[in-house]
């Protein structure tokens, strides 16, 4: 549950890959992921990789977690890999893995403000939607903590089942109430369907390295 | 619950296609929402809750989505808004391949989709809300199941070899078509694939469709006017 916290910590620390251009990073996540599902050649999953391990010492992640987290996506491409033939077994499992670890590295060094308002430039109703629902995470993640540690006084340890279909069914009618009163305050505050951010897209030397990164692997793949 | 796709199994030309197919249905989905505005904050917190739920894992790396929970509140407009979006900062999180958005939104909304219509079809029948939500539920999540394997099944299939076929009816050598055409031999063994995913799939799908049914039973006592 507080994988998102830990997201929104490490993005928006002050480091050399978090204070790069959102636009910069995307380009670099767009090309490598490219360059990782199309190669049929597992050393460029292996290149992308080390460049992004490279990275992430560099930047002073959290290494360990990032990989941790990597790995869940490897459990559901296991049940395609064992469907597929021997030689794919591996290609699969890295091609998913280092996939996984290029996404988690794009959110641990982007803060959701840049990327949603990127997102925004395209679809502006689906930025102010996003905006709301990473606001509304920290409030219901808040409120269900509260209720688990309730549960946990009084002993509601048994039938969890049914004691997770009441919670779920809480926080609907709770989030009901909720949002008759989160519209009220929008209304009130003059929102007209969409969010206003300031963000500075502008590129520095330092984009163009990382975008040159980029092109380098996608160049490597594709000859 | 469903069954995530990850990045690099899925063949480009499916999920470029999925995603054309998402950003239509968006498309027309957001007209619609703008139209309803007032449900944007409820919206919202549904998607909050169901990236909540979907990080909190059931045994095994899997977990409850309630998107036909949110597909019955909501109707099929909102629940493809709110299909995309979790899907979306789920994929930044690794969870789900990014190349595989659109196939895993278009899944998790048949799911909204099917909960809402089997919920409402069945509520002229069927008075026991709760037993009923619980089975839409289920048949949804299984319905969604078999879009999957579906989908699989489109995997395997390639498109090279479809037009190849094609021009082979129209008088060229077989086999120097054949010679030209790319091997496919990656694909993912259909039977193999059911046989391995089903047992996560049922023991997921009860465990959804009881939270589901117990969900509805307390939104019936709390706020009936939803149903």
């Amino acid at each position: 549950m507080s994988s998102i916290y830990l997201v929104d910590y490490y993005s928006n620390k002050k480091g050399f890959f978090q204070s790069l251009s959102a636009v910069s990073k995307l380009i670099f996540f767009a090309l490598s992921l490219f360059s990782i599902v199309f190669s049929e050649d597992y050393r460029i999953t292996i290149l992308v990789f080390s460049v992004l391990l490279i990275f992430s010492i560099f930047g002073e992640l959290p290494i360990k977690k990032m990989l941790k987290w990597a790995l869940l996506p490897v459990f559901f491409a296991l049940i395609f890999a064992i469907s597929q033939p021997d030689t794919f077994f591996v290609r699969t499992l890295t091609r998913a893995f280092v996939a996984a670890y290029l996404a988690i590295f794009y959110s641990f060094t982007t803060s959701y403000r840049d990327s949603f308002a990127l997102f925004g430039k395209v679809f502006p109703f689906l930025s102010v939607f996003f905006f709301l629902t990473y606001r509304y995470f920290f409030i219901l993640i808040g409120d269900l903590e509260k209720k688990i540690k309730t549960l946990k006084v009084r002993g509601s340890g048994k039938r969890k089942l049914k004691t997770a279909g009441y919670m779920m069914g809480y926080f609907v009618v709770d989030s009901m109430n909720k949002s008759e009163k989160i519209y009220r305050i929008l209304k009130v505050r003059g929102f007209r369907g969409r969010i206003y951010s300031k963000n500075d897209f502008s590129f520095s030397y330092r984009d163009l390295l990382l975008v040159i990164v980029g092109i380098l692997i996608f160049l490597i793949n594709f000859n | 619950m469903h069954i995530e796709i990850p990045d690099g199994i899925i063949t480009p030309w499916i999920w470029i296609f999925a995603f054309v197919v998402v950003f239509f249905l968006l498309a027309l989905s957001v007209q619609r929402a703008k139209k309803e505005e007032e449900k944007l904050p409820l919206a919202a917190l549904f998607s909050a809750l169901g990236l909540l739920v979907m990080s909190i894992p059931l045994g095994l790396p899997i977990h409850i989505n309630l998107m036909v929970l949110f597909g019955i509140l909501l109707g099929p407009s909102w629940a493809l808004i709110v299909a995309f979006t979790v899907n979306v900062i789920l994929a930044f999180l690794g969870h789900g391949g990014v190349t595989a958005i659109g196939l895993n939104t278009l899944l998790l909304w048949a799911q909204a989709v099917f909960g809402y219509y089997l919920f409402y079809v069945g509520k002229k029948v069927v008075s026991k809300k709760a037993f009923l939500g619980s089975v839409a539920a289920f048949m949804s999540l299984f319905l969604s199941f078999i879009i999957l394997t579906g989908f699989i099944y489109l995997i395997n299939l390639n498109p090279e070899d479809i037009l190849i076929h094609d021009h082979d009816h129209n008088g060229h050598n077989h086999e120097e078509i054949h010679h030209n055409g790319h091997s496919h031999d990656d694909e993912i063994d259909l039977f193999t694939f059911i046989t391995v995913a089903a047992p996560i799939f049922f023991y997921a799908a009860i465990i959804e469709a009881t939270v589901v049914g117990f969900s509805i039973a307390f939104i019936e006592k709390g706020k009936p006017e939803l149903l």
